[in-house]
């Protein structure tokens, strides 16, 4: 079983398609362009319920951010003491404010802001530089990766593609949603490419925020997506694609229904299905190789979440 | 003895001179409050069938206003448009609101500068609308509401004269204005609508008084 960003793993037995040859049991062609692995289930997403995973720091700006805030933050504007407040006292002239009685409190109240600001600058420093190792740990890790390797051995690009295997796709709904922890309805705000956590395939994390709970109830959260999709770049001569066969991947603005599960020995997490509800209240299975997407494909939103309602309430929490 | 009754009196004085100034502002509040009602008109709830009437829609999973705005501050990432609206072109300087009586206003919204990308929410609003308030829609391809943003009518001033009981409303020809919505690359249009002055058959439906057609890739 391989963890590569599908939830329940894949199938031992692989595909080999058309006149591509596949090599070793990771998915990776170490000889040809593309490969195709067989996964077990309909299931093509990870989810993440919690903290972001290391390798969201590689979305755009959320490095630059956390190194940005506490300059902005630090706020010298206005205070007595620093020359722009009105009445401050500045320039070898302190001695004055102490004359004053109501300002002798607000310069001691101004001393613990301006050391407590130093304190959290320093604690934001400190956690910069943590998210800078945690930055260089996960640009090492892709460099070292076998993925790279094997896109080096392809010839500098390297096309993963992957197809389910049909006999354990779920069937319907209420399979797909009692192998699940938890229905959400999520909207995708950013994403951004990176190497699988098994080191051999490429996945790309989407962030999103959660607008329905439909299980659990518990709205309003930011979670972590990743599907086994997406492309890693090594370098500006050496990449990698992974697709899955039958699978539209989500844009950043699209509105999901996902089903995520908890992770069960090496996996991440899981979401177990993904069906697009696009802007004419319809829905568009994103997976289109199973029964499911023509069932439901093109049905009213609210029919779905009504249906998919009812069965959590039928089925009842874990 | 004289110097802490000097203290003291240091001590109270500006706290006396705040409250009264305090209490003379809510006392010449009421006095204004009557003008300032009849001058704005009543206030109603935006509600979606008013989105709906202008050929709009809530998605199903967030069928009300409200459920827009919790989206909206949860969100992590919002954008930010600087924009110009030229209501009145030819016209300069300020306009007596009651010589503006009929005149239409002009669809001339042009976008300054947009921000994509920004860390936080978009910013919630209340959901009161009133014939100053601007309503700011944004909408994919298909109509689907994708954010809201509730704010004064740029261009629309007021100045009293609290003794005489007067108001007088004023609007500007040009304003510039900043608003900010969600991050959301499936927005393709914004469409900015006010309240009528006088309710229509019962209701007050909104009126579209301009729309500008945003690049989800720029």
């Amino acid at each position: 079983m391989e963890d590569d960003g599908c939830a329940l793993g894949f199938d031992s037995g692989t595909d080999t398609v058309n006149e591509y040859d596949y090599s070793g049991p990771d998915g990776l062609a170490s000889t040809a362009e593309t490969a195709v692995q067989a996964c077990a289930c309909s299931t093509i997403y990870f989810g993440r319920l919690g903290p972001p995973p290391a390798n969201a720091n590689r979305a755009p700006g959320a490095l630059l951010a956390s190194l940005r805030w506490p300059v902005e933050k630090t706020p010298t504007h206005g205070l007595p003491g620093t020359g722009r407040h009105k009445g401050s006292i500045s320039g070898g002239k302190m001695s004055r404010a102490s004359e004053r009685p109501e300002w002798r409190s607000r310069m001691i109240a101004n001393r613990v802001v301006a050391a407590a600001v130093v304190a959290i600058g320093m604690g934001a420093g400190w956690r910069s530089a943590s998210g800078q190792n945690v930055f260089q740990q996960e640009q090492d890790r892709i460099q070292n990766s076998a993925l790279h390797q094997a896109a080096v051995a392809a010839g500098g690009i390297l096309k993963l593609a992957k197809k389910p295997n049909p006999a354990n796709l779920y069937p319907d709904l209420a399979s797909l949603m009692k192998a699940s922890d938890e229905v959400l309805v999520v909207h995708m705000v950013s994403n951004a490419g990176t190497l699988a956590p098994s080191g051999s395939g490429a996945i790309t994390v989407h962030q999103a925020l959660v607008i329905q709970s439909i299980k659990l109830g518990i709205p309003n959260q930011t979670i972590w997506i990743s599907v086994p999709v997406g492309t890693v770049i090594f370098d500006h001569n050496t990449r990698a694609t992974a697709s899955y066969q039958g699978f539209m991947p989500p844009s950043d603005g699209d509105r999901h229904v996902v089903f995520v599960r908890h992770p069960r020995g090496q996996e991440q997490n899981g979401v177990q299905g993904a069906f697009l509800l696009n802007d004419q209240d319809q829905v568009e299975p994103a997976f289109r190789e199973d029964a499911l997407w023509r069932t439901y494909w093109h049905v009213s939103t609210e029919n779905f979440l009504n249906t998919l309602t009812a069965l959590a309430a039928a089925q009842g929490p874990h | 003895m004289s110097t802490s009754t000097k203290t003291m009196t240091s001590e109270f004085r500006p706290a006396c001179g705040r409250s009264s100034v305090v209490a003379s502002f809510f006392v010449l509040l009421s006095f204004a409050m009557p003008v300032v009602v009849r001058a704005v008109g009543p206030s109603i709830r935006l509600k979606p069938e008013h989105l709906q009437e202008a050929g709009l829609h809530l998605p199903a999973y967030m069928p009300t206003v409200r459920d827009i705005t919790n989206f909206q501050v949860y969100l992590p990432r919002h954008q930010e448009f600087d924009m110009e609206w030229d209501a009145l072109p030819g016209r300069t300087g300020m306009q007596r609101m009651q010589d503006l009586e009929g005149v239409p206003l002009a669809p001339n919204f042009t976008v300054l500068a947009r921000r994509r990308g920004l860390t936080g929410s978009a910013s919630g609003f209340s959901d009161n609308v009133n014939e100053s308030t601007l309503i700011i829609v944004a909408v994919t391809v298909h109509n689907e509401i994708r954010g809201l943003a509730l704010q004064q009518d740029p261009r629309e001033g007021f100045a009293e004269d609290v003794m005489k009981q007067q108001r007088v409303d004023y609007a500007w020809p040009k304003a510039n204005f900043y608003f900010r919505l969600p991050d959301d690359p499936q927005i393709r249009t914004i469409i900015f609508f006010k309240r009528g002055r006088t309710a229509v058959d019962g209701g007050w439906p909104l009126q579209e008084v301009g729309r500008t057609e945003v690049d989800p890739k720029h």
